[in-house]
């Protein structure tokens, strides 16, 4: 996956109605690509777990978030203003990257002992919560989950 | 003899439920009131639930939310109606991972899951197709697979691999595969020895009586729910068999979305107007 900082935002991205220059746009504009980075770290590591748990499956993509990235999340988030409108969107991104970032949530230990699939399940909880203009709710592990090949359509028969 | 005692829980309800969503092909059928429900099992030592609900907190509450679904109320709630702690739950059936029957995990700190196999291994699969195929998914809170893990790498999760009898005494768990869901089960409960103390808690491959007769009980025809996503002549099939296991008697069949059960056993509110029907007593 490649790194967020470099994300480009399309015409269709959530930002219409909000006024440019105003400090929610400012502050969507720059969260938009973090949030979007963490998505791919839960769901890159969702997807992992979910493979090896099945036991039957391989990934069909190797590639991993780039990990210079992480640091790049908390310069992010320690730099950002917060307009009052996005405090509860950004109480939800600094949790998720507690979670899911451990370089720097190693110095707060307490979320290293969860298990891997209550870890993910919570940070999936926090970021849907926290995308600019509420952009439809459910993170979409659907969506990223297409980086899993499977090979799975005798799983459910599809092929029979 | 090990017996149960069968109580169905309301826990939510869908008041305008489009009625297409539960009989196959009744388009511009209007709507109906539809109960969400799990089914309280009690023995002399045991104490079992069919489905766990949803957690209207989470993403659960939101697809809920959705379709409609109000009046939600916490297990602790539902489960305290008939004298029962969340906690005092030893064992879940999981019918299938819908959300408003697999969403309520968290609730049961406890209990023992089962669920079959091919369930899970579906849904990943699902999960795996893309953004084009996410119609198959409209029913699940992708975080349920993840706690599903969760509790597999605790010990807390039986995966089944087809028909299982005896999961408790008397208490069979049977494969309903390519129905409602892909891996669907359906749960038998044998309180004597005869056809008459048995009793199938159907899942969601029967969701209402209806579509066992379709309507005309002197000339019945059967009317698969209209929401699945495995096959509609596989859910009359099975429907057909579990009939069969309870000598075509539908009042042995207990399905958790039906309205009517109020009329042919005897039932109650809760104080928070959820009814409770007692399908039967030990």
């Amino acid at each position: 996956m490649s790194g967020f900082v470099g994300a480009q935002f399309r015409a269709d991205d959530p930002f219409e109605g909000i006024a440019p220059g105003s400090a929610v746009a400012e502050y969507d504009i720059v969260i938009g690509p973090v949030v979007r980075y963490l998505r791919d770290v839960v769901t890159d590591r969702s997807v992992r777990l979910l493979a090896n748990f099945i036991g039957t499956s391989h990934l069909g993509d190797e590639s991993k978030p780039d990990a210079g990235d992480s640091d790049q999340v908390y310069d992010v988030l320690a730099a950002v203003r917060v307009p009052l409108q996005r405090r509860h969107e950004h109480h939800h991104v600094k949790q998720a990257a507690h979670l899911l970032l451990p370089t720097r949530a190693a110095a707060l230990a307490p979320h290293l002992r969860t298990s891997e699939a209550s870890l993910l399940s919570r940070a999936w909880g926090h970021l849907r919560r926290a995308s600019p203009v509420g952009s439809g709710g459910l993170i979409d592990l659907r969506q990223c989950c297409g980086q899993l090949n499977l090979g799975a359509d005798f799983l459910i028969g599809a092929s029979e | 003899m090990t017996r149960y005692a069968i109580t169905v829980l309301e826990y939510a309800a869908s008041p305008k439920h489009p009625t297409s969503g539960v009989l196959y092909g009744r388009h511009n059928s209007g709507s109906m009131n539809l109960p969400f429900a799990y089914v309280l099992l009690r023995g002399r030592d045991t104490v079992a639930l069919v489905d766990t609900g949803y957690d209207q907190s989470d993403f659960g509450g939101e697809i809920a939310n959705t379709i409609g679904v109000t009046g939600w109320s916490p297990p602790s709630e539902v489960l305290g109606a008939v004298g029962i702690r969340p906690d005092d739950v030893q064992h879940v059936f999981l019918t299938h991972a819908d959300f408003d029957h697999m969403g309520g995990l968290a609730y049961f700190p406890n209990a023992k899951f089962y669920i079959q196999k091919r369930e899970i291994e579906s849904w990943i699969w699902a999960l795996s197709k893309g953004r084009r195929f996410r119609s198959l998914l409209g029913g699940i809170n992708p975080t349920d697979v993840l706690k599903l893990v969760d509790l597999g790498m605790k010990n807390r999760l039986v995966v089944l691999d087809g028909a299982s009898h005896d999961v408790l005494p008397n208490i069979d768990l049977l494969p309903a595969f390519d129905t409602h869901t892909a891996g669907s089960q359906y749960v038998v409960v044998r309180n004597g020895g005869s056809l008459e103390d048995r009793w199938v808690l159907t899942g969601d491959v029967v969701y209402t009586y209806e579509n066992l007769h379709g309507g005309d009980r002197d000339d019945p025809c059967f009317v698969p729910p209209g929401l699945a996503t495995g096959s509609q002549t596989n859910l009359i099939l099975t429907a057909e068999e579990m009939l069969a296991g309870v000598g075509g008697d539908m009042l042995r069949l207990v399905p958790v979305h039906e309205e009517k059960l109020k009329d042919h056993f005897p039932s109650r509110l809760s104080d928070r107007g959820l009814r409770i029907t007692d399908i039967t007593t030990l």
